[in-house]
């Protein structure tokens, strides 16, 4: 129990560290900042939003926001063609953006690592078979191959997670598999290996530690671009399908109206790019932070 | 014909100045051979760098003098110096593969040594004809100084690139660059400790036949005491930045003065007849950024006394060109 | 000699094939295979140490690694305490594990970065059986006071260490399996001068106190001299002399020793000899030539039968071997 306690410490000990050095990096402190407030908010979306986000109400449609004129505070972003609330549609829309994102990084990172680490750690013919898939999939552009397979499935919240984690994990998988790879050749890991350690303890507790760094980095950069990918899907009518709030599906809704009602496109289209900008300064300095060449003895 | 005089360079760090060379003296004529011998860390590389004015960032000189032939190279203008670097004065690295372009044939680059300084005659006649005789002769040049330092066959491996080379062979191709302007001063930083023993030999013996053949002025920085005692004429120790004991290697090794010298002497194990047990120094080299002025050594030494944390010592002479910087010659 | 040796290897081979990649494999490019140890025949004796030289490439690391199992060996034997250990698997080769250790050359990479000196030296306990957090805290305590560590230092990170220091953790790690045979892996060479010196002694007090028997490679033939009880050079894959070690330095008989020891640079006069400066450079072990694979850099090269017939390592009633055609002849 006490061994369990002192790590505990030591791990809180370097994430102080890490945080210390975070703070060097303002724009990294800003960007997390306002991805905990976009999740903030879609968790306690129905606290905030002060409409429903699929109620339609076709006497108050396309009010514009309140800065303008006709616009009202309680319609704080103005309302869409069927009279929905915008900011309402947005605070809900978070969800599905940050849903989507997360799972969908989160299952590249599962696949993509286990296999990475397999492969990488040892070789042969896994490796070969598995290399060679990943290359085929690489072949193919990203966008393009999701609306392939959302074609021949269907839009739906399942699908469109198939859909980006298909290929989604191919860019952990190298990243693991190129740092297993190294890592494998270090004596620490014949040092364990001479004491008896099993392959998988070495990996997992061993060499595991040495790598989430990279892993967490490149997370945090394709998580930004899975949301746009299901931003980008949703817009075409192939991922989240209207009614249900998603940044996408609006701005492909305010396409038509976009000379005279401006707003119901352009203000999910700001959500989303700061979402996504965030998301990438915070990866950047992420990146500085753990790169080991920017780091004194 | 090159005299280092109170040459102190600073790193200037967050944690505050770090003296990487600190007020270093040192001299060496033509035709000698002088070995900066220390352990990692003690400023004997940056030493070197320093002299070619090319101070390691984030470092700056401080003070002190670099008299080469009579002349402050501290006052060259950048132009000067890169005139000077190559063609005067010329530097083997530890690590050939670094010295060396990867993209490039091993001739070509000896041959750009060449271009770059000028030092090929101006051929007469028409554009085309003067450049297939220039290219010609140059050729001739390289292949002349490939097979001086004894690169076998040199019309074939004049096309090959760095990576076809051995160790060695790539060592000698740097030489070779530093040969091709005739150079009055080679330095040398850690020369063979990347080669293995046989080839070690070799590459040494190429060195002495430089120095004897063309009186070639030869700095080598090594943490080999063998070695420093067979190739050099001229021994200074350095520790913490500092020279803290110099003289004519036969009286350094033989008759060591500072306690550091005497250490390290200690602590090697040598080959002969009766085994003598080796004598550690204890503790480690110090942080630079943590010194005061006074003996960098204190802490480790066998010898302290009261008196070394008093003031800072000088090197003192101690007769036939022997001088150590101690508390207990003072 | 009727002492049983601890490690013997018989004829023992380890062979590597470059793998082709895919591509290649379809352009039709042959398999290449790096010789890397290429029949060494060895006896180490329960107590001593010895050391193992030569120069890079030529298979020293290899075979220390292939004796312990880090690698399997291509073909031979060895055994181990008369039993042969090639084939271990599970619970028995966690055994033979315990009894054989190895310190490795490069300090930094030798220890986990991510893991405090606790945690690296718990995981060689545990691997012993020693579960119980107690025990493994005043186990491990003691093997930091006995290779030069300060208690207090106990949940430092490596990189917290100096290079001396940090050796001095990985001979810690080797130590708490409690074994009997340690392979020290050039385990001097990447420190300084002065921290080198502490480290050998160290290794020396060790082995006197645990009664630990050592194969010591190295490429420092001054280390070696100052070590070893015998010391056997090897070549391009295979062992070209073995002898104990005054023997081996006064009066070397194979070429390629006698090149090695007088290439030492040395500080004292009277042991700087006439060197002898071998031509050329090490063959690869991809292409080793053929008879005696030291043939093309001999000194003392006979003719033909260096370039046709192998030599085979003959020993001489003090169990001193050689193999060179020149010698025997």
């Amino acid at each position: 129990m006490e061994t369990h306690l002192r790590s505990l410490r030591l791990f809180g000990q370097n994430l102080q560290a890490f945080f210390s050095q975070l703070k060097k990096h303002p724009s990294a402190w800003l960007g997390g900042i306002v991805i905990l407030l976009y999740v903030a908010m879609a968790i306690i979306a129905p606290l905030l939003a002060p409409h429903s986000p699929i109620g339609t109400d076709l006497q108050l449609r396309l009010i514009p926001p309140f800065w303008q004129d006709g616009g009202t505070w309680s319609h704080f972003f103005g309302t869409d063609v069927l009279g929905m609330d915008l900011l309402s549609r947005i605070i809900y829309g978070a969800r599905i953006s940050l849903l989507i994102g997360f799972l969908a990084v989160g299952i590249s990172v599962l696949i993509g690592v286990v296999l990475g680490m397999l492969a990488g750690y040892f070789r042969g013919f896994f490796d070969e078979i598995i290399s060679r898939f990943a290359e085929l999939l690489m072949a193919f552009p990203f966008l393009i191959f999701a609306i392939g397979i959302m074609a021949v499935l269907g839009p739906g919240f399942g699908n469109l997670l198939l859909a980006l984690t298909f290929k989604g994990w191919v860019e952990f998988f190298r990243l693991v598999r190129g740092e297993m790879m190294v890592e494998k050749t270090k004596e620490y890991v014949e040092a364990a290996t001479a004491l008896g350690v099993s392959h998988l303890r070495i990996i997992i507790s061993e060499i595991l530690p040495n790598v989430v760094h990279s892993i967490l980095v490149l997370g945090t950069l394709r998580l930004g671009y899975m949301i746009i990918m299901e931003a980008s899907l949703s817009f075409l009518g192939l991922g989240i399908q209207p009614p249900t709030p998603a940044w996408g599906s609006m701005i492909s809704a305010g396409r038509d109206y976009m000379m005279t009602a401006w707003w119901i496109s352009t203000i999910p289209g700001i959500a989303l790019l700061i979402l996504v900008l965030s998301i990438n300064l915070f990866g950047e300095g992420l990146r500085d932070v753990s790169d080991p060449r920017l780091k004194r003895g | 014909m090159l005299q280092v005089k109170d040459l102190t360079m600073v790193y200037e760090t967050d944690r505050g100045k770090v003296k990487a060379v600190n007020g270093v003296n040192f001299s060496i004529g033509h035709g000698e051979v002088l070995g900066l011998v220390g352990e990692s860390g003690c400023g004997k590389s940056a030493t070197l760098l320093t002299l070619l004015g090319l101070v390691p960032y984030p470092g700056k000189i401080t003070s002190g003098e670099i008299l080469f032939n009579g002349e402050d190279l501290r006052k060259k203008s950048p132009t000067e110096m890169r005139n000077i670097r190559g063609k005067d004065i010329a530097m083997i690295f530890q690590d050939p593969m670094t010295a060396l372009n990867p993209v490039f044939k091993v001739g070509e680059q000896i041959r750009e040594t060449l271009r770059i300084h000028g030092l090929m005659q101006e051929q007469k006649g028409s554009w085309w004809s003067r450049r297939k005789k220039q290219n010609h002769n140059e050729r001739e040049r390289v292949m002349e100084l490939m097979k001086e330092v004894g690169i076998p066959s040199p019309d074939e491996r004049f096309f090959e690139y760095p990576h076809q080379f051995s160790g060695g062979m790539q060592q000698r191709v740097v030489i070779a660059i530093a040969l091709a302007c005739s150079a009055q001063l080679l330095l040398a930083d850690e020369p063979t400790t990347a080669l293995d023993v046989t080839i070690q030999a070799q590459i040494l013996e190429l060195l002495n036949k430089i120095n004897r053949e063309r009186e070639t002025a030869i700095i080598m920085v090594t943490h080999n005491l063998g070695m420093a005692a067979e190739f050099c004429q001229k021994i200074a120790v350095m520790y913490a930045g500092e020279i803290v004991e110099q003289g004519p290697t036969d009286a350094v090794l033989e008759n060591p003065k500072h306690p550091y010298t005497q250490g390290l002497l200690q602590s090697i194990p040598r080959i002969s007849e009766r085994k003598q047990r080796i004598e550690p120094i204890p503790g480690s080299v110090p942080d630079l950024a943590t010194l005061d002025e006074t003996c960098a050594f204190y802490p480790r030494c066998g010898k302290r006394t009261k008196a070394c944390l008093l003031k800072k010592y000088n090197l003192e002479d101690l007769g036939e060109g022997h001088s150590a910087k101690c508390a207990l010659y003072s | 000699m009727t002492i049983a040796p601890l490690v013997e290897l018989r004829a023992i081979k380890k062979h590597y094939v470059i793998n082709k990649s895919f591509l290649e494999k379809v352009a039709g490019a042959k398999k290449q295979i790096i010789k890397a140890v290429d029949g060494v025949d060895l006896q180490i004796f329960n107590g001593e140490i010895l050391g193992l030289v030569g120069e890079s490439g030529c298979g020293k690391s290899t075979l220390g690694r292939t004796i312990l199992q880090l690698h399997r060996a291509t073909a031979g034997e060895i055994y181990f305490e008369g039993k042969c250990i090639n084939h271990l698997k599970g619970h028995d080769l966690r055994k033979f594990r315990q009894d054989a250790q190895i310190i490795f050359q490069n300090p930094y990479s030798s220890l986990n970065p991510r893991k405090s000196v606790r945690q690296i030296l718990s995981l060689a306990l545990r691997s012993r059986g020693l579960k119980d957090s107690l025990e493994q805290e005043r186990e491990i305590r003691h093997l930091l006071s006995s290779v030069g560590l300060a208690e207090r230092q106990i949940d430092n990170y490596p990189h917290q260490f100096s290079g001396g220091q940090r050796q001095r953790i990985g001979i810690a790690r080797a130590l708490a399996m409690k074994p009997r045979f340690i392979v020290a892996d050039e385990p001097v060479s990447a420190l300084d001068v002065s921290v080198q010196a502490q480290i050998i002694n160290l290794l020396e007090e060790l082995q006197q106190e645990y009664k630990l028997t050592y194969l010591f490679v190295a490429h420092d033939l001054s280390v070696i001299h100052y070590i070893s009880d015998r010391v056997a050079v090897m070549y391009l894959g295979k062992v070209v002399e073995i002898a104990k070690t005054e023997e081996l330095f006064n009066n070397p008989r194979h070429p390629y020793t006698q090149a090695l020891i007088s290439a030492i640079p040395s500080v004292d006069k009277e042991r700087r000899k006439n060197r002898i400066i071998l031509e050329g450079t090490v063959p690869t072990p991809l292409n080793p030539p053929s008879g005696c694979a030291f043939h093309t850099r001999c000194f003392l090269k006979l003719g033909q039968i260096c370039e046709t017939k192998t030599p085979e390592l003959i020993y001489d009633s003090m169990g001193n071997g050689v193999a060179c055609h020149y010698v025997k002849a």
